[in-house]
Parts: structure tokens; sequence; C-alpha cells
């Protein structure tokens, strides 16, 4: 990056804050990071139906504004999860299951403050340096990726839904056989090269595919809603008083390290297919342990277990929006689901997007600062009545989220047909849940199809029909093997393990 | 035993999925190698997911577990029942009814099934709520919510 292109991007950044720092837009960022703070802190509601939930309420608003909000919503909840995670050992949403290990018993000790102080500061940090990377990869890649064509984009698509299946659940099968079932969804609807229907079953609003919002809901919000009707949560909070919530020098001396560390770890792993916060959580509390030179403390509530994974968490969501906002390629649920979010808004995010639209990438990517501000200032104070709301009844909670689930569809398309399609998926959700199969992979399958499809159609026809073309350009041909040993791996493992068991028999 | 674990249950499911959607895909039209039809993905993704049905289901084949369905679904199993039901009746409903009338009936019915808390507390957030939503959707964020049998009264009353 010479001194023109620096002078450039710093322009770009000051009109993006000029823009985020508006009265509507700073409104809608304050009320996604609180929105985002409190489904982090609810369990069961992650950010992902928090995001589909909430997305008809930012029609009105635009598409600045709107991507604000649910971008604030996505970083917010990557906070919020951290305070049920110390005080009820009880991971809000899944990146902060590993703060519980040593959060908890920070907790336990009479130190939750400090240990909430510390989730809160590494948050911002790793949150705002992350953005700062986005700064300044994005110009760069956008010119690298504007020579992309249909091999890569078919090649980077492979790799994330591999990836992702890879790190879905404990079977593997079962996480290939969903992303098989997300590409057929996508499917689903008109075609765009023969303009035939295909799967509508003879309904015409199929015609126009099957709606993201609507599929989301049913798999996230309704089917969260059906399983808690089975069990009962009961959370039992911590009766500690929190106080001294500023961490002490020490704490200060031990965290400084695991946070610089995380903030580099979390951006890189948001960066990659199928990374995201919660990779990011788990490799940065493994790599902590390994480089402390007293391993033994973690679990019995080290203060580097808990700064490490809450400030690798909040970096990979920055990091995350570098495939989505450059490549047009979400590598994760939470940014297929804004992907989805932006097609609605009629934005189309691409190596064009900084180009076509500067005023809304450089805006939101303002607005992460600010939000990461805004979450530091205001989240510390509000502890307590985050934990007040922890106390609302169950039974009180899920009829709101149902009635907002079935607005939110109806508010999109004036549909009803569309709360029918949410239903059958509430039902479809219960009962991948009954039959241990995670919903992520086909959900971002499901995106990527349309995308997939006509990459795949687009190659073959440059290549006369040879599959050749993926192996012949070094993307594609990277991310495919890459992609296939990924599947072989834990075969080979496991080939490993029979052999092994074969000896000892023998 | 045959279909006797959960995996191989839910496997014979995809397999017949996935049997059936290449099977439609070829009727769109497979097209060339040259140039792929409109079916030409769908008939692969089919395929795909018939292969990991089957490895899905042979997997457990020498497996001794038995999962009856009875054991995966419990006893509150029926309140998942009566929920979808209910919310299948409200979508039916909605147009006529109108969005706050189904709303209060279906929240009452949800918070006092539910939790059981008295019929003062369960109906007040019903009705709480469902007026609440109306107006935030319907005046400030112009949506156009089925108004049903209150009509023009709802709208009216509302600032």
């Amino acid at each position: 990056m010479d001194f023109r292109e620096v002078a450039v991007t710093m322009d770009a950044v000051l009109a993006g804050f000029s823009i985020a720092l508006q009265p509507w837009n700073l409104l809608f960022c304050l009320m996604g990071c609180l929105v985002g703070t409190l489904v982090g802190v609810l369990p069961g509601l992650g950010p992902v139906a928090a995001i589909s939930i909430l997305l008809p309420t930012t029609f009105k608003a635009g598409p600045i504004a709107g991507i604000i909000m649910l971008a604030g919503i996505y970083y917010g909840a990557m906070y919020g999860g951290s305070i049920t995670s110390i005080l009820v050992n009880l991971p809000g949403e899944a990146a902060s299951v590993v703060t519980c290990i040593d959060g908890y018993q920070m907790a336990r000790q009479g130190r939750a403050g400090p240990a909430l102080g510390i989730c809160a500061i590494g948050s911002f940090i790793g949150g705002t340096l992350s953005v700062l990377g986005l700064m300044l990869v994005a110009a760069p890649l956008a010119d690298a990726a504007l020579a992309f064509g249909p091999p890569e984009y078919f090649g980077l698509m492979t790799i994330g839904m591999v990836v992702v299946t890879f790190l879905a659940g404990k079977s593997m099968t079962k996480s290939l056989l969903m992303a098989a079932v997300g590409i057929f969804l996508g499917c689903v609807g008109m075609d765009v090269i023969s303009a035939k229907p295909r799967f509508t079953l003879g309904l015409g609003f199929l015609e126009d595919g099957l709606g993201l919002v609507p599929v989301i809901m049913g798999l996230y919000g309704i089917a969260e809603v059906f399983s808690n009707l089975e069990d009962t949560l009961k959370v039992s909070i911590l009766d500690t008083k929190i106080q001294g919530i500023w961490p002490t020098r020490d704490d200060f001396r031990r965290s400084m390290g695991p946070i610089l560390r995380g903030t580099g770890l979390g951006f890189f792993t948001g960066v990659l297919p199928g990374g995201g916060a919660v990779l990011s959580s788990f490799l940065s509390y493994g790599m902590e342990k390994k480089l402390s030179r007293e391993p033994q403390r973690f679990g019995s509530g080290a203060i580097e277990g808990v700064a490490g994974p809450e400030t690798a968490n909040n970096a990979a969501t920055g990091g995350a929006f570098i495939p989505l906002f450059i490549l047009g390629l979400p590598f994760n649920v939470v940014s297929a689901v804004l992907l989805g979010a932006m097609i609605i808004y009629g934005v189309r995010p691409g190596p064009m997007l900084l180009s076509t639209d500067p005023g809304l990438f450089w805006g939101v990517v303002a607005s992460m600062y600010v939000g990461n501000a805004m979450l530091l200032v205001l989240n510390l104070p509000l502890v307590g009545l985050w934990v007040k709301m922890l106390k609302i009844p169950y039974p009180l909670f899920f009829p709101l989220i149902v009635l907002f689930c079935l607005i939110g569809v109806f508010s999109i398309n004036h549909n009803i047909n569309e709360i029918y399609v949410m239903l059958a998926f509430g039902v479809v959700g219960y009962l991948l849940r009954k039959f241990e199969y995670e919903a992520a992979p086909l959900i971002l399958a499901m995106v990527l199809g349309p995308m997939y499809e006509n990459a795949l159609r687009q190659s073959l026809i440059m290549s006369d029909g040879s599959y050749g073309i993926f192996f012949s350009r070094p993307i594609s041909a990277t991310c495919l093997i890459f992609a296939a040993l990924l599947l072989i791996i834990p075969h080979l493992r496991r080939v490993t393990l029979w052999r092994k068991k074969a000896i000892e028999f023998a | 035993m045959f279909l006797a674990t959960r995996n191989q249950k839910s496997g014979f499911f995809w397999l017949a999925s996935g049997v059936t959607i290449s099977y439609v895909a070829v009727g769109y039209g497979l097209g060339t190698m040259r140039e792929p039809g409109p079916g030409y993905l769908a008939f692969l993704t089919g395929l795909v997911i018939s292969v990991l049905s089957l490895i899905l289901i042979l997997g457990d084949l020498r497996t001794r577990v038995r999962e009856p369905l009875r054991e995966l679904f419990r006893a509150n199993s029926r309140r998942v029942v009566y929920t979808v039901l209910a919310l299948v009746l409200y979508t039916v409903l909605l147009p006529y009814l109108g969005f706050v009338v189904c709303s209060v009936i279906l929240l009452y019915g949800m918070i006092y099934f539910g939790g059981k808390p008295n019929h003062l507390v369960a109906g007040g957030v019903a009705t709480g709520a469902s007026v609440l939503t109306f107006y935030l959707f319907s005046r400030l964020l112009q949506v156009n919510l089925p108004v049903g049998v209150l009509g023009e009264w709802i709208s009216g009353r509302l600032p």
C-alpha cells in the first residue's frame, strides 16, 4: 500500500465515520448492541435467530442503518454470551462455551467483576483491532477478487461448506448430508438460465425460491421453542455481588498477551472459510493453555482463559466481514444470514461493493468501532440489568419469540404462505435436533446454493464440459484439494485406529 | 435389526428423499456436460444425499443399540404437537380474525399452558404484547398486518 492508497483509505474511513455518527445510524447501532447483548445473555436464542427475527424491523431504516443494527447484534451477542457464561455457567451462545470453564470459577471465587471487566476490555480491543484489519485488507483484496472467475468462486464455496461440515456436529456424514440438503433447497425456484420452475410443487410463491428468513426462523427460532417446550430450562444465578469490575494490575499483566494473541488469531480465523467466533474461542483457549507457564491454573479460574477466547470471538466477527463484503461469500452461518439480509435490502456484496457503494461499506465498518465503544461503555454498568433479564420465566419469554417470528416472516412479503414455510421448517428443525443433525451446514449451503450452481454451470460452459478447469487454476485447485483432504482426514484417523486395534488383536 | 437406530431411521428418510430428488431432477433436464441443464446440480445433490444416507444406514448395521421412536420423544412432546396445531390454526385464522385477536388467543394459551400463571398475568402479557407489536409494526414500520374482525376499530384507536 503506497502513500496515496493510505490517504484514499483514510478519506474513506473518515467518510464512513461521518455516516456512522449520524443520529439515525447511531440509534440503530445502539439498538443492535443492546439487542445483541440481550440475545447473547439469554440462553437458547443465538445471533442467527435474532438477526432473522429482527430483520423486518430494519426495512424502513434503509440498508446502511439496517446492516449497522444487524452487525451490532452479531458482535453484541459475542459480548453478551460471556455474561451468562461467567455468572450462570451457561453459555448464552456457542462462542462463549469456553468462557464458562474459567469465568465461572472466577465468579465462584468472588471475582465475577474482573472476569466481566476483562471480557469487555478484551472484546473492545479484539473488536476494534479486527475492524482495523478489515479496513487495511478490504481494498487490496477487492482488487485481487476482481480477477476471480466462476471456478475460483466454486472452489471457495466448496471449501467454505466443507469446513463448516468438518467443524459442525459429531458426525461428518450427517453434516455433509445437511449441506447437500441445503444445496438442494437452494435449487428450489426458477432456474435463472432456462427460467424453468423447479421443485415448486405447483406453488406459485415458491417460484422465487424458498425464503431464507422463514427457513432460518423455523430452524432456529421456532425449533428452539419446540425443544424448550420439552425441556424446561432452569437457570440458577450465582449469588454473588459483582463489585470491582476493573481488573487489577496483575490481571492486566496476565491478560495482555492473551488479548493480543486472541485478536490476531480471531481475526484470521474469522477470515477463513468455515471459521468464526466459535472456532476462534476454542483455539485461543487451547493456545493460551499451551503457552502458559502454569497450565494447571486453567480450569480453576485463570483470567487468561477468559481474556483470550473472549477477545478472539469478537475479533473473529470483524474478520468474518471480509469474505462477506469483499467476495460476497458468507463463510459462516451468521454471515450467511447477513448476506440474505443484504440481498433483501438490494445490496450486492462483492469486489465491486467498495466502488459502487463505498458509503455503505465504510459506514458499516466505522459503526463497528462505534459499536464496540458503546458495548464497553454501556455494558459494564448494565450487568445487573442483564442478570435480571435472565430471571424472566421462560413460559413468558418463549411465546414472545413465537410472536416475533410470526410477525417477522409475514412482514417481509405480506405472504401468509411464508408462515407455513416457517412452521414446516420449525418442525423439521425440531426433528433434526432429535436425530442429532446440525442445521448450520444446511443454512450455509442453502444461501450459497444458487451461486454454487451458477459457478458450476458457468465453469463447465467455459471449459467445454471439462471438470479439469477447477484443477487448472491455482486458487480453485488449492481450495478443492484442501476440501478433499478435510473429507479424507477423519477417515484416515479411523483407518489408523482400526490398524492399531488389528495389531493389538494380533 | 434394520432401522433400529436413529441414524438408520433418518437415513432411510434421506435415502427416499435423495432418490426422489434425483428422479424429479431428471425430468427438468440434465443437459450436457458442455451445457448443464436446470436439473444437473439437483440430480447430483440427490445422488450425494442417497449415498450419504446409505453410509448412515449401513454404518449402524452391526450395532445392538435400539432407539425406538418412543424414546426419542418424551411425554412433553405432546406439548410440541399442540403448539404446532395451535400455530397452524393461528395461520389459517389470521386473515379472518386479524393479528390482534389471533395473537392474544395464541399467546394466552402458550403462556397459560406453558407455565400455569394466573389468568390475569397470562391475559395481561398476551394482550399487552399483541397490541404493542401491532402498534410497532403497523404504525411505526408500516407493515400491513391483517386487522380482521376488529377492522377499522383498532386502527382508529391507535395513535
